[in-house]
C-alpha cells in the first residue's frame, strides 16, 4: 500500500506543484511584493486586512477550486483514458482499499498543500509593523472554512472522472452536485459546529459512492 | 536434421514433424541408435508446444521408428524386420492402393503413374542400397 | 477443481448489443487455450469479465475453484493478466514500475525479472512512456510472471508487435509452458501463433464461441462447404464450427471448422440442390473470415453509395462470381 500511496503522490505532483506556485504568488503579492501584477486578478499591496480583504478571498477561492477539481480529475480519468485501471485493479488489493487510499492521498495532499498560503500569510500578519491593522487568528476561519470544503468538490470531480456517462454533461452530475453542496454548506451559520459536521458526513457519503461506482463500473 | 514448421501448410504441425523425422529416417540422415532432441529443447528451438513435439514423438514411437529409454532419452529405433516379406509386402500393398485410387481420381494414366515412381524413385536417396 | 476456468452461460450487452452470449468456456489445468476471433467478436470481453474488469449481465465465474466475484486477494496474486496494449504507468522508470508492482505479492523473483531485463537489454532507468511496443510488452510480461502466477490470461499480447518481438514473445511463453500446471488463455488474432503454443483453440464470432476444439483437430479439419440453390439461398442458423457463411448469388459458400454429419445435417434442412465439399486451407477460411462476414466488393463497383449504403453489396458479389 505504501508504493500506491507514493504513486499517488508522484501523480499528483504537477498539479500541486502548480497550484502552490499561484498561491506563492498570491500570498507574495499581499505580502506588498508587486511582480505579480501581470497576472489576472492578482491583488497588489498590502492595503487590505489580511485574510478578510474581498481580493484574498476571491482569488484564494478560484485557486483552491481549480485545484481540487484538476487533482480530482487527474486521479481517476487519466487512469481511465491510459487504460491504466487494468493494471492497477488487478493488482492483489480490495478494489475498495485502492480508491480510499487514493482518496486519502488526495484530500491529504490537498489540504496540506492549500493550508500553506493561509499559514505564511498568517505568520506575516501577526508579526507587528508589517500591517496597519491588527491582526488575530480567527480572522483565518473562512480560509479555513474553504480548504475544509473543497475537498468535496475533489472528490465530486473524482466521481465526474470515475463515472463511465456516455454524454458529457451526464458525467459532470456528481461535480455539478457537489458544487451546490459546497454553496449550500458555506451558507450554514455556526460552521464549526454545524457545517463541519455535515461536510464531513458528506466527505463519507461520497467516497462511499466513489467505491461503489468503483466497483459496478465496467473498466472497458 | 534441420526441422521446420510452417504454420501456413494445412497439415498440423505435430504431423509436420513426425513426417521429417520419417523422411530422415528413410534417407539416412538419423542412423539408428542416433539420438533426438528433448521435448523441451526442440519445442523451445521451434517454438511451439511440447505437448505438440511430445505427439509428433508419441506416433514415431507407436509406428516404431523411435524408442524412448526412460532417462536417457530418445532415440532412432533398429530397423525392424520382425516382419515376414509377405507381411511387409501386404502392408506397403494397402498403402499403395490407397495411393493409387487418389491417383486415378486425380486423372493419371497406368503410364503416368509408372513414369512418375520412376523419377521420385531416381531423386530419393536411399538409405540401404538393394534393400527389398 | 479441475478446471482453471470455467464460466456458464456468460453473457454482456453493450448499449443492447449483445456483445458475449451465453458463454460456456472450461478450461482444464495445465492447458494453454488460444481465443481467435475478429476485432469485437467479444475476445477482449470475455477476458475482461473473467478478470472481474468487466461485469457480466448474467451468467457465472469460477477462476481456479474461486468465484470472480468474491476472488480473494490471495487467489488474485496467483493470476496474471495482460490487458490489450499492455497499459502500465508511463510516466515511472522501469526500475518503479518493478518497484511499484512487486510491493503487491508476497512472493517476488526478483532475480527473474533481472534476467528478462537483462535479456532484452532493458535498462532499469529507461522510462515506460519512451519505450518501444514490444519493450513495453516485455516488461509487462516480466513483470506479469514474476510472482509465479498459476493461471495467465493475456489479452493479445502480440498486438501491433513486429516478427521479431513476437517471435520472442512466443517463446517466452513456451518457456511459461515448460514450467508445468500452468494455465495459459491468451486470446490472437494470429492464427500461426495460436497454433504454434495452444493445446486447445476457441473461435469467438459475434460474441458466440463457435469453434472449441484441439489444436491440432483444428486445422486439418477445415471444410468450405458450397451449397446451391435455385434462387435466393436462405439463411443457415447458427450452428458450431460455422466459421463464415456468405451468399454469392444463388449459391451459399460456408466455412466450417469441424464438419460432420450434423453439421451437412443442418445444411440439408435448408434443402438445396446441390452440396460441394471442398478442403480449404484455414489460413484462407480465416483471412476470409477476419476480413468480415460481408465479402468486400470489387473496387470497380464501389462508387460512392456503395461505400455509405452498402445495401446494394449483392451486386457486386454477382458481378464477381
Amino acid at each position: 500500500m505504501k508504493a500506491l500511496a507514493w504513486k499517488e503522490l508522484r501523480e499528483a505532483f504537477g498539479i500541486t506543484a502548480i497550484a502552490l506556485a499561484v498561491y506563492m504568488m498570491l500570498v507574495a503579492s499581499l505580502m506588498g511584493a508587486r511582480v505579480f501584477d501581470w497576472f489576472p486578478g492578482m491583488p497588489n499591496g498590502t492595503r487590505e486586512v489580511p485574510f478578510l480583504g474581498r481580493e484574498f478571498i476571491l482569488v484564494f477561492t478560484i485557486v483552491t477550486v481549480l485545484f481540487a477539481v484538476a487533482l480530482g480529475f487527474r486521479q481517476s480519468a487519466w487512469e481511465s483514458t491510459r487504460g491504466t485501471y487494468l493494471f492497477l485493479l488487478h493488482r492483489p488489493v480490495r478494489r475498495d482499499a485502492i480508491f480510499l487510499l487514493k482518496l486519502a492521498m488526495g484530500v491529504g495532499v490537498f489540504v496540506l498543500c492549500a493550508s500553506i498560503p493561509v499559514l505564511l500569510y498568517g505568520a506575516w500578519a501577526a508579526k507587528p509593523g508589517h500591517h496597519a491593522s491588527p491582526f488575530e487568528w480567527s480572522m483565518t476561519e473562512a480560509a479555513w472554512e474553504i480548504i475544509l470544503e473543497t475537498p468535496l468538490l475533489y472528490l465530486g470531480a473524482f466521481l465526474s472522472g470515475l463515472r463511465p456517462g456516455r454524454w458529457f454533461g451526464t458525467r459532470l452530475l456528481p461535480l455539478i452536485a457537489t458544487a451546490t453542496i459546497v454553496v449550500l454548506v458555506d451558507m450554514i451559520p455556526w460552521w464549526w459546529s454545524l457545517g463541519f459536521p455535515l461536510t464531513l458526513v458528506m466527505y463519507g457519503l461520497l467516497a462511499a459512492n466513489i467505491c461503489f461506482v468503483a466497483r459496478v463500473r465496467d473498466y472497458a | 536434421m534441420g526441422l521446420h514448421v510452417s504454420t501456413a501448410s494445412r497439415v498440423p504441425i505435430y504431423q509436420q514433424l513426425a513426417q521429417q523425422i520419417r523422411e530422415a529416417i528413410a534417407r539416412g540422415e538419423l542412423q539408428p541408435e542416433e539420438g533426438l532432441p528433448s521435448v523441451r529443447q526442440l519445442s523451445r528451438e521451434l517454438v511451439v508446444n511440447p505437448n505438440t513435439v511430445a505427439r509428433a514423438y508419441t506416433e514415431l514411437e507407436r509406428e516404431g521408428l523411435l524408442v524412448s529409454r526412460p532417462g536417457r532419452g530418445i532415440y532412432v529405433a533398429q530397423p525392424r524386420n520382425d516382419l515376414t516379406r509377405a507381411a511387409r509386402d501386404r502392408k506397403l500393398t494397402e498403402q499403395l492402393d490407397r495411393w493409387l485410387t487418389e491417383a486415378v481420381h486425380l486423372g493419371y494414366s497406368a503410364d503416368g503413374v509408372l513414369r512418375l515412381v520412376a523419377k521420385r524413385v531416381r531423386e530419393f536417396h536411399w538409405q540401404t542400397e538393394g534393400a527389398a | 477443481m479441475d478446471d482453471a476456468i470455467r464460466t456458464e452461460r456468460l453473457t454482456k450487452y453493450y448499449g443492447g448489443r449483445k456483445v458475449v452470449d451465453q458463454l460456456d468456456l472450461r478450461i482444464p489445468r495445465g492447458t494453454v487455450y488460444g481465443l481467435l476471433g475478429r476485432n469485437g467478436a467479444g475476445k477482449s470481453t470475455t477476458l475482461k469479465m473473467l478478470t472481474g474488469m468487466v461485469r457480466p449481465d448474467y451468467g457465472r465465474i469460477e477462476l481456479l475453484g474461486e468465484n470472480v466475484e468474491t476472488l480473494s486477494a490471495a487467489s488474485r496474486a496467483r493470476i496474471a493478466y495482460l490487458a490489450e496494449g499492455h497499459p502500465l504507468y508511463t510516466g515511472m522508470t522501469i526500475r518503479q514500475a518493478v518497484a511499484f508492482t512487486s510491493s503487491f505479492y508476497p512472493n517476488w523473483d526478483h532475480r527473474f525479472v533481472e534476467q528478462i531485463l537483462d535479456h532484452f537489454a532493458l535498462s532499469p532507468k529507461a522510462k515506460i512512456g519512451r519505450l518501444s511496443k514490444g519493450q513495453r510488452a516485455q516488461v509487462s510480461l516480466a513483470l506479469a510472471l514474476a510472482p509465479d502466477p498459476e493461471l495467465l490470461i493475456l489479452d493479445d499480447p502480440t498486438l501491433g508487435l513486429d516478427t521479431n518481438v513476437r517471435r520472442d514473445f512466443l517463446e517466452s511463453m513456451i518457456q511459461i509452458i515448460h514450467r508445468r500446471g500452468r494455465t495459459i488463455l491468451f486470446s490472437s488474432h494470429v492464427l500461426g501463433d495460436v497454433e504454434r503454443v495452444a493445446d486447445r483453440v476457441g473461435v469467438m464470432i459475434d460474441g458466440v464461441l463457435r469453434v472449441d476444439c484441439p489444436a491440432e483437430q483444428f486445422k486439418s479439419s477445415v471444410r468450405k462447404v458450397v451449397a446451391e440453390f435455385g434462387g435466393e439461398p436462405p439463411e443457415l442458423p447458427p450452428c458450431p464450427g460455422l466459421l463464415s457463411d456468405w451468399r454469392v448469388g444463388t449459391r451459399r459458400e460456408l466455412v466450417f471448422v469441424g464438419y460432420g454429419p450434423r453439421q451437412r445435417a443442418s445444411i440439408e434442412t435448408l434443402s438445396p440442390r446441390r452440396i460441394e465439399i471442398v478442403e480449404m486451407n484455414l489460413e484462407d477460411a480465416f483471412i476470409e473470415y477476419t476480413r468480415g462476414p460481408r465479402r468486400s466488393l470489387p473496387i470497380f463497383t464501389q462508387t460512392q453509395s456503395d461505400i455509405q449504403g452498402g445495401a446494394n453489396e449483392s451486386v457486386g458479389v454477382e458481378g464477381a462470381a
